[in-house]
């Protein structure tokens, strides 16, 4: 899974645009996502990645590139220890 | 100091019309807005009818905006707008009496509730974050005073059917007893859901559609009617003192005069004509008006065979000889029951009716009914002069609603 690539198309799909328009960057909060679009961002991702996803990984100043960073971390520890 | 109240604006979100020009105009062409509800919204056996609203919500916001909005809480946003602009209203022109909100709804947010429940138990068992914000009974009024800046006195009220009529009447006393100058008040609901149209079929209240054309549904008083047709939509009313409104030059439609609240305690769901009675002397009393000064009732009128009668009964004790005179109509006969959105968009007919000299009729009254005897407007709008009005709700749990306006100025 493309990872940033997903997030950036949920975000999109939250905000009526395209993905290519999602600055990976920016501040959550320079992008305009409020608090129920991040934890909105956070359910669909946690469905898709199949791992659970602490509120903590997309603070208000975090940036989506950060954020797809430590899910790829959590869906490596979660492959590496399978229970 | 007992203080005036005046309405200064007006906003309808409803089946016939999205604006309180485009409603009456409908209305009083005899245009209805019910429709069989399409199988997307509705699975069970009977066919049904209701009255929607084609509603574009991209109209009013982006995207993103419209996911914390349940479609009630639209209604009501769109209508508050409406009415907030026909006021022409700079409600932060005072710091220190600032403008309320009183807000009517029989359910809340019914469409998000529902389709909470059906992912948390048919679905994947989840729940989304939003789900309490979007659902909550007061999502509506919180969100109307988030919107326009409202930060005056608030009330959620929630009685059924008379939700709406007891907001503005509870409004209208606020600033009659100087709690605010200004208060946005009305109701708004959105529950034709799969799930609220089955609960309502199992109890056996709804009307069958009408085999040749299902726009007719609605038949109040007539000797053939088959019961309620459900509908969604908002109304809102800008209520303000009569010093405010004249310090501002603000334009006014009417005088908010008499407000009856009363409660049957007979029966969960059947009316009783004691009770109606009893609400009906309450808000002519506190108008103080006589009966016969009214010109023009928006009956209740749901077209149930109980309630039509009992209304008639009613309105023919409270009127005594002025009732053979009087002008009674069910509008619902053609935008359906907007359960707590009813009292606020059926006063805006009324008041509507009065500055316009047009009756609006009660549609579909195709067989005379002896029990319902009075006259109901049948079928074709009539222009009359008249300078007071009477609205009635009347709800299940027994819980009563009248509001009673007059031109402004004498």
């Amino acid at each position: 899974m493309n990872t940033l690539q997903t997030i950036k198309e949920l975000v999109a799909k939250q905000s009526g645009t395209t993905p290519d328009r999602i600055d990976e960057n920016a501040s959550v909060d320079k992008l305009g996502i409020d608090s129920f679009g991040v934890l909105e961002l956070l359910f669909e991702l946690e469905d898709i990645a199949g791992v659970s996803i602490p509120r903590e990984a997309l603070p208000r100043e975090g940036t989506l590139a950060q954020l797809a960073a430590a899910l790829d971390g959590m869906i490596a520890s979660k492959a590496a220890s399978p229970k | 100091m007992v203080h005036r109240v005046v309405v200064t604006g007006m906003g309808v979100i409803s089946p016939v019309g999205q604006s309180v020009a485009e409603f009456f105009d409908q209305l009083a062409e005899a245009r209805s807005g019910i429709r069989c509800v399409p199988e997307s919204v509705y699975s069970g056996p009977n066919r049904l009818v209701a009255g929607q609203v084609q509603f574009d919500p991209s109209r009013y916001w982006a995207q993103r905006e419209t996911a914390l909005l349940d479609r009630a809480t639209q209604f009501a946003l769109a209508a508050a707008r409406e009415a907030l602009h026909d006021a022409a209203l700079d409600v932060n022109d005072d710091d220190e009496r600032c403008a309320g909100v009183y807000w009517g709804t029989g359910f809340g947010g019914a469409g998000s509730l529902e389709a909470s429940y059906r992912q948390l138990y048919g679905g994947d068992g989840r729940v989304r974050p939003a789900s309490v914000v979007l659902s909550m009974s007061n999502a509506a009024a919180g969100q109307i005073s988030i919107a326009n800046g409202l930060r005056g006195p608030e009330l959620n009220v929630s009685t059924a059917c008379c939700s709406a009529a007891v907001a503005i009447g509870e409004a209208c006393r606020a600033i009659r007893h100087g709690y605010a100058d200004v208060i946005v008040a009305g109701g708004s609901e959105a529950l034709v859901t799969n799930g609220v149209l089955r609960a309502w079929d199992a109890m056996r209240a709804l009307a069958h559609a009408d085999p040749a054309d299902a726009s007719r549904s609605c038949k109040p008083f007539s000797a053939n009617r088959t019961g309620i047709v459900l509908a969604e939509g908002a109304g809102a009313l800008v209520l303000e003192s009569a010093e405010h409104a004249a310090a501002r030059g603000a334009k006014v439609h009417a005088e908010l005069v008499g407000y009856g609240n009363v409660g049957d305690a007979r029966h969960i769901s059947r009316p009783d004509a004691d009770g109606q009675v009893r609400a009906m002397r309450t808000a002519l009393d506190d108008a103080g008006l006589q009966p016969r000064e009214i010109g023009y009732v928006n009956a209740h009128g749901t077209a149930t065979d109980v309630g039509d009668v009992v209304e008639t009964d009613a309105i023919r004790r409270v009127f005594g000889d002025a009732a053979r005179g009087l002008a009674i109509s069910s509008t619902k006969s053609l935008h359906g029951h907007l359960m707590g959105a009813a009292g606020a968009v059926e006063l805006v007919v009324a008041i509507v009716a009065m500055e316009r000299g047009i009756l609006p009729p009660t549609a579909h009254l195709e067989q005379a009914d002896p029990a319902c005897d009075l006259d109901y407007v049948p079928n074709v709008a009539r222009r009359a002069r008249i300078d007071a009005v009477m609205s009635n709700s009347f709800a299940f749990g027994g819980m009563n609603g009248v509001l009673v306006a007059r031109r402004f100025p004498r």
